[in-house]
């Protein structure tokens, strides 16, 4: 009854698997078109367009927060769901595909892909931040602070934010290789409603996520130039201003990725990926060993606890009546709204490197080893940052408050071979770029070439170019991070109803699918009876 | 697997033979001079190549005491009379015979007093040079045999000190007939007192910048009174052994600093607000001893923004200090800055020192405007306007309250953008003098003397009363004070809140007989304050923020703390008082949001569409054939 259905299958519906050249030139020419409107726009008025997209996500945050949580919340346990029910062992692909990467690489590439240079300080900066400014109803700086400082980082970093991705690529993952539909927002609409409702509501999904991923890639681009700019500024004093050392940044970040974009999945993300993850363990690790070792692994443990016993309430809590819910809004929602920036991105690229996975090995590996290895990253970086705050050498906590990415570089002054430590943190920084850049590019050729698997070169080079572009041109626009950010953030709202609606359309064809299974076996059992009967 | 062994075998190998050698530890009491002796030691030291753990400052004298003899520390600048009194050895008045004897003493902790640096950090009593000469003095048995019974300042604790505190001293002298004592909080408030002539001598010590600064007479010590405190670097054996090189090191500095030397190294610490690691580095450079700058600690900078001032009163060096206190191992800067708010929310600076006044702009005939997205954070001080004129110009009675300004064409402010600048002009726009009067921007002193050679028509002075700048003017310049009366009248009250009618009390200034009014502003600590929710920012991708958060609540009160200051802040300025419980908002109507009503409700439908489509395909599905 739980068992796959046996064959392929192919949609009901010839529209949404066989390439269509008039609805194909569509969506890519829209978007070009509509990415040209909005960045011009963006840089003749930014203004305009910051504080529209500002306002917009704003006040939806704070007329919705509930069904946003809820929302997010859902995703979690949806995951769980197939995970442990009945769908479990359902083949994100044919029945005789096999993984492409094995297990480590696949989870070094989603987590790439998924978290990159932001954990990297927020490490350090964000226990401490809550530390000093804990959430409502916390003393701060008091031992309950820090305790709760790790829990909360946990529940930003953690499942919720890889829930969030699980979802995008499950839905994708499964109408894409198992019901054979290409890799695109649009699929599962159109598999679950084929009529022409569903068509232009497709369209108007892939439209959306290419110009959020556009956006969100060419606004993260711009914000880790500056963000290197600025770690330059602190390592040798060059000008923190500085235009023209910008532009010398982006243009070796564009050509790296073009580089690595130009090669396949296998030989550039992967390779990329590797080196990222395999550098900051060992980053890790040298803090972990220097570093107060046995405070960070008590705060490990400590904190998974924590986490686990104050999931559930956490998961559901706003503050209607201590009228907080102003630091909800700014750090949890604003964290969660990243992640589901990002979801069309990462989401499509997860899926894209989870084929021949069961959905139970896809949702488990997804949603906890990213998870847990976010969780020890915060225990060793965060955990060192407390520990000196607590006990040692005060004043990284003012300066994490301040200028979050300023406390890394802070924390790491105080290893042996500080130097060299900061400069392993800038190529991190750098490589993680690439490594989202370079899958951008891919993403990008794959949902505007009809979600072929492996676009052409000149698609994904050219997509790459068009990021570049509005990276550079964000950054000369009046307000650049503010720009950068609108941008980032443009596509989340919409496409949080997106995802809504994709999980509609997984929950309603997996069940078609089980039913159909079902249907079939019977009427197997039924001839397979007969011929037993007749041979013997 | 097995080279994996190895490695670990080695790093364990690595990491013993580190432990065996420790770098030798630092310290330094909490005292100004303390830090700037012990950062010298710190560099020092890493110059011969001595590793070295810097715990610049470490604590009170009995910490340190303590600290260093269960060897928690290594090193540290102590002082010969301290080291005797902890001992309970008799006082001694010969430095020679002091270091003799605390050498002595303390082998048997195995502790070792090396040579001195050539200060002696004592107590003295000194008086202004006009008071000394008035009362023909030049020795303390002198100042005991006056007629009338003298106004002696000291700090409090000195009065109880046991042995060599007050009543020692003056029974050591037979002092007839005792003197009125003043006791003084703070060591600023005792200089203030003598500078203001409210006390005739003072008990400070020796090595005070202030001695220097207000000119000021030390009587000598005729019957040997006063124990010698001779500073000197007071070591481990052990770690001596350890590391011969750091004697070498230390010694370099036997004799170098002077009583002279150290009170102007003080004095850039204390007056000049430079930090103790810099004056430190500059004086080894000079003398010498250090062949290069040493590499800046890693101790990123918070910069206290404050408007353009030629003079660091004491009011802004203690701000300073409190945020130095509050941000311990962050280096503190205070840098000028003509539009402080600004650079509060650029993120330029970290706090701002700034009076009320700068938190609004002000166009001549319009009511100020809040400057928006900053807000007070800590109290400071109250500070009041001083308007300095030449004696016969001062009026009184109504024409003051009518128009103070009456008479003034030229009126020196200061520095550019300074406070005095900014309450001038609010000042000449209250009183509706904008037009007539011209504001003089410079130098005080320069504008002060133009006052007194008729260039200038008045001075005005925003500062705390009783400082020495404002004393100084005084004594110097021969100027007096006029009157601002009046400011209850025409709503001036209403229209700038900020500006609240006081009077600077009588002998807060030698000569002053009676109170005069004037207008009072609060001096805080400013920080951000962001406007709205800032959601989307402080993204989860590079950290940068658009907007700088405001200074979280537990830091407020450790600056509030720092300060010292037990008045609130004043409601008239944008900011919440720390502690304070704000009373409950109005009652909210049933439905506080009607359009958030029907907003919500149409994403209730949404979601009830889109279970209706789930389940209605599922029963489809599973009804069809």
């Amino acid at each position: 009854m739980t068992e796959a259905g046996n064959g392929p299958e192919t949609p009901s519906n010839g529209s949404g698997g066989v390439p269509d050249n008039g609805r194909r030139l569509s969506v890519f020419a829209v978007s070009l078109v509509l990415c040209g409107v909005a960045a011009v726009f963006g840089i003749m008025n930014p203004e305009t367009l910051v504080s529209t997209i500002t306002a917009m996500t704003r006040y939806s945050l704070s007329a919705f927060d509930w069904a946003f949580l809820l929302a997010v919340t859902a995703f979690i346990l949806l995951c769980f769901f197939l995970a442990f029910g009945r769908y479990g062992h359902v083949k994100l692909g044919r029945p005789e595909d096999e993984p492409e990467f094995n297990t480590i690489s696949w989870i070094t590439m989603l987590f790439a892909a998924g978290m990159g240079a932001g954990l990297l300080f927020w490490g350090v900066a964000e226990p401490l931040n809550h530390y000093l400014s804990p959430p409502p109803q916390r003393e701060a700086m008091t031992p309950e602070a820090a305790r709760w400082a790790m829990v909360v980082c946990n529940l930003h970093w953690g499942l919720h934010a890889w829930g969030i991705y699980a979802m995008g690529a499950l839905v994708l993952g499964y109408f894409g290789f198992r019901r054979g539909y290409p890799l695109l927002a649009s699929s599962p609409i159109v598999a679950v409603f084929p009529g022409p409702g569903g068509r232009v509501l497709g369209r108007v999904a892939d439209v959306i996520a290419v110009l959020a991923v556009v956006f969100g890639l060419a606004g993260s681009l711009g914000m880790g130039v500056t963000q290197i700019r600025s770690g330059l500024a602190e390592l040798y004093g060059t000008s923190a201003q500085s235009m023209p050392i910008a532009l010398g940044i982006l243009v070796a970040l564009a050509v790296c990725y073009m580089i690595s974009a130009s090669t396949s999945i296998d030989k550039g993300i992967r390779f990329l990926s590797d080196l990222n993850m395999s550098v900051i363990v060992l980053l890790m690790i040298f803090v972990m060993l220097i570093g107060p070792t046995a405070f960070v692994l008590s705060t490990f443990v400590t904190s998974l606890g924590d986490y686990a016993s104050s999931l559930v309430a956490m998961s559901f809590r706003l503050h209607p009546y201590s009228g907080e819910n102003e630091w909800n809004r700014i750090w949890t929602l604003t964290y969660f709204i990243w992640w589901i920036a990002w979801a069309p991105f990462v989401g499509i690229f997860i899926a894209r490197i989870s084929r021949g996975r069961t959905i139970r090995e896809f949702v488990l590996t997804v949603m906890f080893a990213p998870t847990l290895f976010s969780m020890l990253w915060f225990a060793v970086m965060g955990g060192t940052g407390l520990h000196l705050e607590m006990f040692g050498q005060q004043g990284l906590g003012s300066l994490a408050l301040e200028n979050p990415p300023q406390a890394l570089y802070a924390l790491l002054s105080y290893f042996p071979f500080s130097q060299v430590l900061a400069v392993v943190a800038m190529f991190l920084m750098f490589i993680f770029l690439v490594t989202s850049a370079d899958s951008g590019s891919f993403v990008l050729g794959m949902m505007t070439s009809e979600g072929a698997l492996n676009p052409s070169r000149p698609r994904k080079l050219l997509w790459g170019l068009i990021t570049a572009a509005l990276a550079t041109a964000a950054l000369f626009a009046a307000g650049g991070v503010h720009v950068m950010r609108a941008f980032a953030i443009s596509g989340a709202i919409p496409f949080t109803i997106i995802m809504i609606v994709h999980a509609g359309c997984l929950l309603i064809s997996l069940f078609q699918e089980a039913l159909e299974t079902q249907r079939q076996r019977a009427s197997e059992r039924a001839p397979t009876a007969a011929t037993q009967e007749a041979g013997s | 697997m097995k080279r994996w062994m190895v490695l670990l075998l080695i790093l364990g190998v690595a990491a013993a033979g580190c432990g065996r050698r420790e770098p030798v530890r630092v310290a330094s009491k909490t005292s100004l001079e303390n830090q700037i002796l012990g950062e010298m030691f710190v560099l020092l030291a890493a110059e011969r190549g001595v590793p070295v753990k810097r715990l610049v400052p470490y604590g009170n004298t009995f910490d340190a005491q303590e600290a260093i003899k269960e060897g928690r520390i290594d090193v540290y600048p102590e002082y010969t009379g301290t080291g005797a009194s902890m001992l309970g050895l008799p006082t001694m008045t010969d430095g020679d015979r002091a270091l003799a004897t605390v050498r002595e003493a303390f082998t048997r902790f195995d502790l070792r007093w090396l040579d001195r640096l050539g200060f002696n950090n004592a107590y003295s009593l000194v008086m202004t040079s006009d008071r000394a000469a008035q009362l023909e003095v030049a020795a303390v048995s002198e100042l005991t045999r006056l007629e009338n019974p003298v106004r002696l300042g000291c700090e409090t604790e000195y009065r109880a000190r046991p042995v060599d505190g007050l009543p020692a001293l003056l029974r050591h002298y037979g002092w007839s007939p005792s003197p009125e004592v003043i006791t003084s909080e703070s060591r600023q408030q005792l200089y203030r007192n003598l500078i203001a002539e409210r006390v005739d001598v003072a008990v400070v010590h020796r090595t005070d910048p202030q001695v220097e600064e207000f000119g000021l007479v030390v009587l000598e010590d005729n019957l040997d009174f006063f124990p010698v405190y001779d500073a000197a670097p007071l070591v481990r054996r052990e770690v001596l052994a350890d590391y011969p090189q750091l004697e070498e090191a230390l010694q370099a500095l036997s004799g170098r600093i002077d009583a002279a030397t150290i009170r102007s190294l003080n004095r850039q610490v204390e007056l000049d607000g430079f930090e103790p690691r810099e004056v430190a580095v500059d004086f080894l450079v000079k003398e010498g001893l250090l062949k290069k700058e040493p590499p800046e600690l890693d101790q990123p900078t918070a910069v206290i923004a404050m408007p353009p001032a030629d003079h660091r009163s004491a009011t802004l060096v203690r701000a300073l200090e409190a945020v130095r206190r509050a941000l311990p191992s962050r280096r503190v800067e205070l840098r000028s800055s003509s539009r402080p708010a600004e650079a509060l929310r650029t993120g330029e600076a970290f706090v701002a020192a700034m009076g009320a006044e700068h938190f609004f702009e002000v166009r001549p005939g319009q009511l100020p405007r809040e400057i928006p997205n900053i807000e007070a954070v800590a109290p400071v001080a109250y500070r009041m306007v001083h308007l300095f004129r030449r004696p016969g110009d001062v009026t009184g009675g109504d024409r003051a309250a009518e128009s103070p300004f009456a008479g003034i064409e030229g009126l020196g402010v200061g520095p550019a953008e300074g406070s005095s600048h900014q309450t001038a002009r609010v000042l000449l726009d209250a009183y509706g003098a904008s037009d007539r009067v011209s504001l003089i921007t410079g130098n005080v002193d320069r504008q002060a003397s133009a006052v007194k050679a008729g260039r200038l028509d008045a001075l005005l002075m925003m500062v705390t009363p009783g400082d020495a700048q404002p004393t100084l003017l005084l004594r110097d310049y021969g100027l007096e004070l006029q009157r601002l009366a009046g400011w209850d009248r025409q709503d001036r009250q209403f229209r700038y809140p900020f500006f609240r009618p006081a009077r600077i009390a009588p002998e807060t200034y030698p000569r002053l007989k009676s109170p005069i009014p004037t207008i009072s502003s609060q001096l805080v600590l400013a920080g951000p304050r962001p406007e709205g929710p800032t959601i989307g920012d402080g993204d989860p991708m590079t950290g940068l923020r658009s907007q700088r958060p405001p200074i979280p609540p537990a830091l407020k009160r450790a600056l509030v703390e720092a300060l010292g200051e037990t008045e609130a802040i004043d409601p008239s300025l944008p900011g919440e008082s720390v502690g304070v419980v704000r009373i409950r908002r109005e009652a909210q109507p049933l439905n506080p949001a009607p359009e958030l009503s029907i907003l919500n409700a149409l994403v209730l439908l949404g979601l009830g569409t889109f279970f209706y489509f789930l389940l209605r395909r599922s029963r489809h599905e599973s009804e069809s054939p």
